[in-house]
């Protein structure tokens, strides 16, 4: 993908360079505990579903707590550096914390660690009180979730304020890309956390639309909005498919057995992910309907968004998904049919839902859907909205 | 804790009236032909499972731990007194899983300080009803025992206010944080090296308002969440269901009817029940209060869910009603309900219960206090044996009989549906019930259906079908030779209170009756952790 500056503006780089808070060091640890965290949430994901044996030692839930405290710890050293051993670098680039100093990106992570570490008692009871995890989605879980979401977030303020702060420097195009991997990262944890409402079967429906709507828009609109790329969003878009993609390889080449009754599909290797769901299409059109609308009514764009958002999903994932419930796609490339081990075989698994807990609905029609897409659109418009407010607060980010 | 002695009362209970040992002996008569195995598991507060048996030529002892929420696991001990054991694993499998549906087997780890003791945690997934297969293998080859297991969850934990004051704790810190990060967001887009002013900070505390009634919204929706979770949880958990029973006049005399209805039926499905030691339904009533009557029926099923057996002679009052089942999975379960029998129901039934059709295997026996050795009218005697030991909850129960004659000299028993003996505890309170039997409180008939599943009995009613024909196989080869007076039942009290254990058994044609009260004393801790070798009583 070509991609080139959209802007430049320099802001006291030379200052900014001599902190701790922006070492490339320091980014590059936060970037990579992110990517590990959301990497270990899939590889977690992928761990229920085939071997179900859950414990706070699986391999998976090692990768996300080492990737947490990694970053947590790294944010401690830089704001007691820049708190206590300071100079007027490090004031320069960070905010005040309760007297400490430290950038924003650093206070976000340390939060997000401090959410994981608390979320492992409250869901450890909560096992006790209504059972070991059947469900992604639960309240401990949720905090868990919002903890690694701010480790996730802290990443993407820090590579964004990096990127603010180098715009037209010798290392703009780099940090402009570290901040869409960080994009692309947060995307893959968004598309965990969504997981339920995603699969192949669900694609035909509404809640599918409905949920991507106020879901993606929100960062898509954010980050074209605030990324230097010019295609900001298309290029976290692309990372996102491609890290998706390459953990479907990497998972479905690891030997696992399930290990919990009932086992109605006899897994032997770790769920892969199915292919990525196309982002980059929408992607793609968020950015074009931004560089057309430039800066007209923020609400017009923010429909513009949210519309060419969920057709786009919709173009792409109606004949995709439909590929997907077919034999035909049960290969290493799509690892299309690939089921969990509490699956009991049937034609349900080729048919299309409604939801993921409700009967098989095996051949809505387009004129269906309608409905729900208009919902979508309304959903993704103010998702959008909501995004172009956040991205323009992100492209003025510099500490 | 004192010497239990002290907390050990026993009970006199009243000789079988004259036309109860017409009955019983009539009972005696056709027992030998119908039952295989006399083997239920009826439970009420009374969740763990014991087992004994036999894995091949190992005799094994199995505890499983029930845990009261699903899914959890269950803590498994088997104790195995064979020589030469090397190894022994566990699966819990459910019970249409088949072997293909099963999890490969989990090896137990011994007990430190206790060769013989091996234990592990069972993961249970869903509720139901499960063969737990205890596999052990040693220099005498290797062998099997089937354990049924019924899964259920039963109640929701509440957080105690530790915990809850220090969620909360850091809960107000993590939001503090969150209020504080959004202020810093207002800083974070000064130019590097600006300094501080009147207007950044006034735009920063607008900031953190604003970020205040978010979170507020966002915990208001998330109490919200939380409570409906919790409603959807305590609306999953198993309930026993609860019959209507009422007494009715038949032409011969009242009868007790059972009906099962209402929402439980429709919320848990009805599956075909199962005989369980050729009886689809063991009934037992149990006069509230002070438990001074006690009634084993065996009602007839009129259609699915109604039930019918003669009344009989018992005296006027409120009673407990404990009806054990077991479906075609292997779910055994216990139905709980009350009943008042009149004076006038109880005068009626006592002048005519000689004319009814009863079912050969009831017994009725009204009792008071006696001893640790119950006294019959023949003057032998049923010793419990471990009447003078500490009687603590979760410990092991010490329930073993020595029948003996007037001269001390150790008798046997007939055959009593096909074993030796069995035995009912009730609390006080009736909120402890328990049918148990000398391989535990495992139900027979449900290991017999999980022993025979087979893929091919995906149709409702097909492993009843052959079921049933094997259970009439079987009452065909049955003998009637005599069984050791001297027995026991694996079993632990689930909790403190007073108890009346009731013993029975058949000699001289005659059921027999015992009974005996107990007090048990709390336990200072969860009893027979794997570690606690020593609470573990040998099989």
């Amino acid at each position: 993908m070509t991609a080139t500056l959209a802007r430049s503006d320099s802001l006291a780089q030379p200052l900014a360079a001599r902190s701790v808070a922006t070492a490339t060091w320091f980014i590059g640890v936060i970037l990579a505990s992110a990517a590990g965290i959301a990497n270990g949430l899939l590889w977690d994901i992928s761990w229920h579903m085939t071997v179900g044996r859950d414990s706070f030692w699986t391999t998976p839930h090692l990768v996300e707590y080492v990737s947490g405290l990694a970053a947590g710890l790294s944010c401690g050293y830089v704001v007691l550096r820049a708190t206590f051993a300071g100079g007027a670098a490090d004031h320069a680039v960070t905010v005040r914390f309760w007297g400490f100093r430290g950038p924003l990106g650093a206070w976000i992570t340390i939060w997000g660690t401090f959410a994981m570490l608390v979320s492992a008692p409250f869901d450890d009871w909560w096992h006790n009180a209504y059972g070991l995890d059947v469900k992604i989605v639960s309240p401990p879980h949720m905090v868990l979730f919002l903890g690694m979401l701010g480790i996730l977030l802290g990443a993407l303020t820090l590579t964004a304020a990096a990127q603010n702060r180098s715009a037209g420097e010798r290392d703009a195009i780099r940090d402009a890309w570290l901040y869409a991997a960080a994009g692309g990262i947060l995307f893959l944890i968004f598309a965990c956390g969504t997981l339920e409402f995603s699969w192949p079967n669900e694609q035909h429906s509404a809640p599918y639309y409905m949920v991507w709507g106020a879901v993606f828009p929100l960062m898509l609109a954010g980050y074209s909005r605030a990324g230097r790329l010019r295609f900001a969003a298309t290029a976290a878009a692309a990372l996102f498919m491609l890290d998706w993609f390459i953990m479907g390889q990497a998972l479905r080449h690891v030997p696992a057995v399930p290990m919990l009754a009932p086992i109605w599909n006899a897994r032997t290797y770790l769920w892969p992910p199915y292919f990525p769901v196309l982002l980059v299409v929408p992607a793609l059109g968020v950015d074009l309907v931004r560089h057309r609308t430039g800066s007209r009514s923020p609400w017009l764009t923010a429909l513009l968004t949210g519309a060419a958002f969920v057709l786009l999903l919709c173009a792409v994932q109606w004949p995709m998904s439909s590929f997907l419930l077919t034999d035909a796609s049960h290969n290493w490339f799509f690892n299309g049919q690939e089921w969990p081990y509490t699956t009991r075989a049937g034609p349900w698994q080729h048919g299309f839902w409604r939801t993921e807990r409700s009967g098989v609905l095996l051949a809505p029609t387009f004129a269906s859907l309608i409905p729900g897409l208009v919902a979508a659109i309304a959903a993704a418009t103010l998702s959008s909205r909501l995004g172009l407010a956040l991205g323009a607060w992100m492209s003025r980010v510099r500490r | 804790m004192d010497v239990a002695s002290a907390q050990v009362t026993h009970s006199v209970g009243s000789r079988l009236t004259r036309r109860s040992l017409t009955i019983a002996r009539r009972v005696q008569i056709v027992s030998g032909a119908i039952a295989l195995m006399l083997l239920t598991s009826a439970h009420v507060g009374s969740p763990d499972s014991w087992f004994d048996g036999k894995a091949g030529p190992y005799p094994v002892r199995v505890i499983i731990r029930s845990p009261s929420v699903i899914p959890a696991r269950a803590e498994v001990s088997v104790r195995t007194t064979g020589t030469g054991v090397r190894s022994v694993t566990a699966t819990a499998r459910v019970w249409n899983g088949g072997e293909r549906g099963s999890p490969p087997p989990d090896s137990l780890a011994r007990v430190p300080g206790d060769s013989a003791l091996w234990s592990i945690q069972l993961w249970i997934m869903r509720q139901g009803s499960y063969a737990v297969l205890v596999h052990v293998s040693g220099t005498a080859g290797d062998g099997t025992a089937v354990v049924p297991y019924t899964a259920v969850a039963r109640s929701v934990l509440g957080m105690n206010r530790g915990m809850a004051v220090a969620l909360a704790a850091v809960g107000v810190f993590l939001l503090t944080g969150l209020v504080t990060i959004a202020g810093a967001a207002a800083e974070a887009t000064r130019a590097p090296g600006t300094p501080t002013d009147v207007a950044l900070v006034k735009r920063m505390w607008r900031v953190r308002a604003s970020a205040l009634v978010v979170i507020v919204i966002a915990l208001v929706a998330g109490r919200a969440w939380w409570i409906a979770e919790d409603r959807a949880y305590a609306a999953a958990l198993y309930r026993s269901l609860t019959p209507v029973v009422t007494v009715a006049q038949r032409a011969d005399g009242p009868a007790l009817v059972l009906s099962v209805d209402g929402p439980a039926v429709r919320q848990f499905g009805w599956a075909p029940l199962v005989p369980d030691h050729g009886k689809l339904m063991h009934l037992f009533l149990v006069r509230e209060n002070d438990l001074g009557a006690l009634a084993h029926l065996h009602p007839v099923a009129l259609d699915s869910l109604t039930f019918e057996s003669p009344l009989p002679p018992l005296p006027a009052g409120r009673y407990h009603v404990f009806a054990d089942i077991v479906r075609e999975s292997g779910f055994a379960e216990t139905m709980v309900a009350e009943v008042a029998l009149s004076a006038e129901q109880s005068v009626a039934q006592s002048a005519r219960a000689t004319n009814q059709k009863r079912d050969r295997d009831d017994a009725t026996f009204v009792g008071a206090m006696m001893g640790p050795a119950f006294r019959f009218s023949d003057n032998s005697s049923l010793t419990w044996l471990g009447a003078s030991e500490q009687h603590v909850a979760g410990r092991d129960a010490a329930l073993r009989f020595s029948l003996r004659d007037a001269n001390g000299s150790a008798l046997t028993v007939e055959p009593y549906l096909g074993m030796e003996a069995h035995a009912v505890v009730a609390r006080m309170d009736g909120k402890v019930y328990v049918h148990l039997h000398p391989a535990g409180t495992t139900s027979m008939g449900a290991q017999q259906a999980l022993v025979m599943w087979s893929p091919a009995d995906s149709l409702r009613g097909s492993l009843k079908a052959r079921l049933e024909q094997t259970n009439a196989t079987d009452a065909m080869a049955m003998t009637n030779a005599p069984l050791s007076g001297e027995f026991g039942f694996p079993y632990a009290f689930p909790g403190a209170g007073s108890y009346r254990v009731w013993v029975q058994f058949r000699r001289g044609g005659m059921v027999r009756t015992a009974a005996f009260d107990v007090a048990v004393s709390a336990s200072d801790s969860r009893a027979v952790s794997p570690g606690s070798a020593s609470r573990l009583p040998a099989p």
